[in-house]
């Protein structure tokens, strides 16, 4: 067997010196499986018999003689091949299985190099340094001299590399070199030990020792002595753009080096601004980003208050081109605006480059067709529609754009967000041009609070069927049927992998109960998010509802039941009808989140969700939703987590706001470990302020 | 550093990713062995906060949340804010410690108490904390707060 073995393994490398990588992957991965299937108890009779080695290691697991060679081979093999994360995979399992062997923390460094990440493969040469040295030490285990000399050798190379690189970074540019003059050898020395935060040898540790001397512990330390850029940089993101900026001012060590830090590359003007300003604010972020890897502005946020275009021209001027992400926040302006200043002088613009769009403007929302002729690369579009409504008459509208193809459509768009505010007095919309352009290519789409005259009719429902690669949709408060979506959906082509239809807009039809029994749910074969909340439910829906949750896989993880006025079994002891949650359990064997909020449940119910859970006496459920079930007390919820002698019901965090409960029962609970994390805001508002209506809300 | 030892549980130490991982590749079966693990570049003092911060927060469940906004957003926890009011030499190296330890919460608190240090304090305010001269010419001050103009203030 072994023998077999030791031919196959040559083979392998016969292979592999003559290139021929497709056949030696083969032959490495399948004898990594036949040796892997040796049982260990002959594994270590190989060991003393064929290999003359103790039977087990005297450090590592028991492993087979030859699992490292195999295995750093189809590393070897897969690097040749270009797949480095592969190979990446392959290498660490060496250091796990033979922390002693120098071939696995080499093999994982090089790798690590390929893939650009220096730091790391410092780390790794370093941690196997440190532990073959302990072994040598402690066992007076040997190690191949070759092999363990080539470890150091790496450690120390790439060791100056880095440093070099350091050093190389200061000095292509104005700012770095200041920075450099300023930053003595033993500075950069210092800043590189910060950067790669592990002792190199046993010389460096005394980095600190000198600096203490210089300081007695009450005076006042700069930051940028002391932290590791990588920290600087996080602590800096914490702060306001203006802050960081007025930093720069603080001296020219300062200013250098938060010009350096990574997180300054995004372009965040302030929303009250002069055109002055702005420009300067564009030179500056076009100065610094020329010294990064990305060279160019290729994403802008622009978030203004005024009605005032000049800005936008300028930046549409500047930018139109590169940009591949936009944003843009600003009530007083709405789409056609924003188009005609694109048109302006008939000087035509592309966005050639955008793939991202996000707007928060205001209405109307028109001539969506002629951005899609402009912008053809455009992946994800999302528009925010304020209730401010501009005066269009005053545009004076370049001609081009009304009267752009309405059969213009985006060709590469995959996520569509149309979120309106929810609005009581206005008339409905009729343009309905809107959704056609959107495409038929559609992976996401959401639709909120849009006012269209009849939602539920053919032009709205046809579109959606079309869109057979959708995967996940989004629907609340349009006044959508819901019988009526549900059959244009299952007689479509579509499989959603998260479907939240919260329509709860009341009407007459606007119930599962009211579907006809033929219709079925293949659209929600794979579905993993659910969520139906506050739509209506009535007699007949839960019939429904188990029916949809049988006809998917299983995969539910995500269960959103919240406000849909139903009963679950328990609520009024006396009356036998309602949903049980041990239905639910089975059909959702998978469910982790799981939201009751808004829902008739007593302190019965709750005993009965633990009978539930204790007649299947398993569980992945992570989040439980309780909120606004007003009727729930602290003996409920110890109720629901008794547990018997085969199961303990133990979940990551229990929502619980708007229900009073006392403060020291929901301690006990989490003190006896059954619940991690509670969130319980007795006076919280209900549920639908928050949701996605709230977004708008913080969005304007 | 210091040759000094630290004996603490391993439920203590495990707050430690690094020492974490570190035991895990010593000892893959879990055996009931005794670990010496070096911490070459921390101080023992330092190392005494580490674990006093490490043994409070030892029944804490963190959240393993990936994500970045959360873990900006989320408030200094208040018994962290009193533990790392020390100066400002053993706060710098207790986040430098607990960035080599691998110690997320820990280093989260650190960092968002020296961003509070920074937080709206003008630059003159912010050479006096920090102890720093200010080397610019006025022009060259002039022309940099002209540049600082656009930011977001939020």
């Amino acid at each position: 067997m072994s023998s077999e073995l030791e031919l196959r393994l040559q083979r392998s490398i016969a292979l592999f010196k003559q290139k021929n990588y497709a056949d030696a992957l083969t032959e490495y991965t399948e004898l990594i499986q036949t040796v892997n299937e040796i049982p260990i108890p002959q594994i270590k009779k190989l060991r003393v018999s064929l290999y003359n080695l103790l039977e087990t290691p005297v450090f590592g697991p028991v492993v087979h003689p030859r699992i490292g060679t195999l295995l750093d081979g189809r590393a070897a093999t897969l690097e040749k091949l270009g797949q480095y994360d592969l190979a990446l995979q392959s290498a660490t399992k060496i250091t796990t299985l033979e922390p002693l062997s120098c071939k696995g923390y080499i093999r994982v460094g090089k790798i690590l190099q390929l893939l650009e990440r220096k730091e790391e493969a410092y780390k790794v040469y370093q941690k196997g340094l440190y532990l073959i040295k302990r072994a040598q030490k402690r066992y007076g285990i040997a190690v191949p001299e070759s092999l363990y000399g080539l470890l150091k050798e790496n450690y120390k190379h790439l060791n100056s590399q880095l440093l070099k690189r350091f050093r190389g970074n200061n000095n292509n540019s104005d700012s770095a070199i200041i920075k450099a003059q300023q930053l003595s050898t033993a500075g950069l020395q210092r800043k590189f030990d910060q950067l790669v935060p592990l002792k190199r040898s046993a010389s460096s540790g005394s980095g600190f020792d000198l600096k203490r001397s210089h300081h007695s512990s009450n005076v006042v330390l700069d930051p940028f002595e002391y932290l590791p850029f990588e920290l600087l940089d996080f602590i800096f993101s914490l702060l306001p753009m203006a802050h960081v900026l007025r930093c720069r001012t603080v001296s020219r060590r300062w200013c250098t080096l938060i010009d350096n830090l990574p997180h300054l590359f995004e372009f965040k003007c302030r929303s009250s601004i002069s055109l002055q300003q702005f420009q300067a604010g564009v030179q500056f972020q076009r100065r610094i980003t020329r010294l990064t890897k990305y060279g160019k502005i290729k994403s802008m946020s622009l978030k203004l208050d005024t009605k005032d275009t000049k800005i936008l021209d300028y930046a549409l001027e500047s930018f139109a081109f590169k940009l591949e992400s936009l944003l843009v926040q600003n009530s007083r302006w709405n789409l056609l605006l924003i188009l005609n200043r694109i048109t302006k002088e008939s000087k035509k613009l592309f966005f050639v480059n955008l793939e991202s769009l996000l707007l928060t403007i205001g209405l109307p929302l028109k001539c969506l067709a002629f951005l899609a002729a402009i912008a053809p690369q455009l992946k994800q579009l999302t528009i925010v529609s304020t209730d401010n409504n501009y005066n269009v008459k005053s545009l004076n509208l370049n001609p081009i754009i009304g009267n752009a193809d309405p059969n213009n459509k985006f060709k590469a768009l995959e996520a569509a967000k149309l979120i309106f505010l929810p609005r009581e007095n206005l008339p409905p919309l009729k343009d309905q041009q809107t959704l056609q352009c959107l495409g038929h290519n559609l992976h996401s789409f959401t639709l909120v609070c849009q006012h269209w005259d009849n939602p539920s009719g053919p032009w709205f429902m046809d579109w959606l069927g079309s869109n057979s690669n959708l995967k996940q949709l989004y629907l609340e408060g349009n006044g959508i049927a819901i019988s009526t979506l549900f059959e244009t959906l299952s007689r479509s082509s579509i499989v959603l992998d998260s479907f939240v239809a919260r329509e709860g807009v009341p009407s007459s039809d606007n119930s599962l109960g009211n579907l006809s029994p033929q219709v079925q749910f293949p659209f929600l074969f794979n579905v993993r998010y659910l969520d139906f909340y506050g739509i209506l439910a009535t007699f007949r829906f839960q019939e429904r509802l188990l029916q949809i949750l049988s006809s998917t896989q299983g995969y539910v993880e995500t269960l959103n039941l919240g406000k849909l006025g139903l009963c679950f079994e328990g609520y009024l002891p006396d009356t036998r009808s309602g949903l049980g949650l041990r239905d639910i359990l089975r059909l959702c064997p998978n469910l982790k989140h799981l939201f009751l909020n808004e829902l008739l449940l007593d302190n019965h119910s709750l005993l009965l969700f633990n009978k539930a859970f204790h007649s299947l006496g398993r569980s992945h459920l992570q989040t439980l939703d309780l909120s606004f079930c007003t009727s729930i007390t602290g003996t409920g919820l110890i109720r629901l987590f008794d547990e018997t002698n085969n199961f303990r019901l133990t979940i990551d965090k229990l929502i619980l706001d708007g229900v009073l409960v006392d403060p020291a029962t929901l301690g006990y609970l989490v003190r006896s470990g059954y619940i991690a994390k509670i969130q319980n805001d007795p006076i919280a508002r209900r549920w639908d302020v928050f949701g996605i209506r709230s977004l708008i809300r913080h969005k304007t | 550093m210091n040759g000094e030892r630290f004996p603490v549980e391993p439920k203590v130490a495990e707050k430690s990713v690094l020492i974490k991982n570190m035991i895990r590749d010593l000892n893959p079966d879990g055996l009931q062995e005794d670990f010496e693990i070096p911490t070459p570049n921390v101080r023992a003092n330092v190392m005494n906060k580490v674990l006093e911060w490490c043994t409070h927060h030892k029944d804490t469940a963190f959240s393993e949340d990936d994500d970045d906004d959360a873990r900006r957003a989320s408030p200094v926890d208040e018994w962290d804010k009193n533990f790392l009011k020390v100066d400002q030499e053993m706060l710098y190296e207790i986040i430098t410690a607990a960035n080599y330890l691998n110690i997320r919460p820990l280093l989260d608190s650190g960092c968002k108490v020296v961003a509070e240090m920074i937080r709206n304090k003008s630059p003159v305010e912010l050479r006096r904390v920090f102890n720093i001269v200010n080397d610019f010419t006025p022009e060259e001050e002039l022309a940099l707060k002209k540049e600082n103009e656009w930011a977001e203030d939020r």
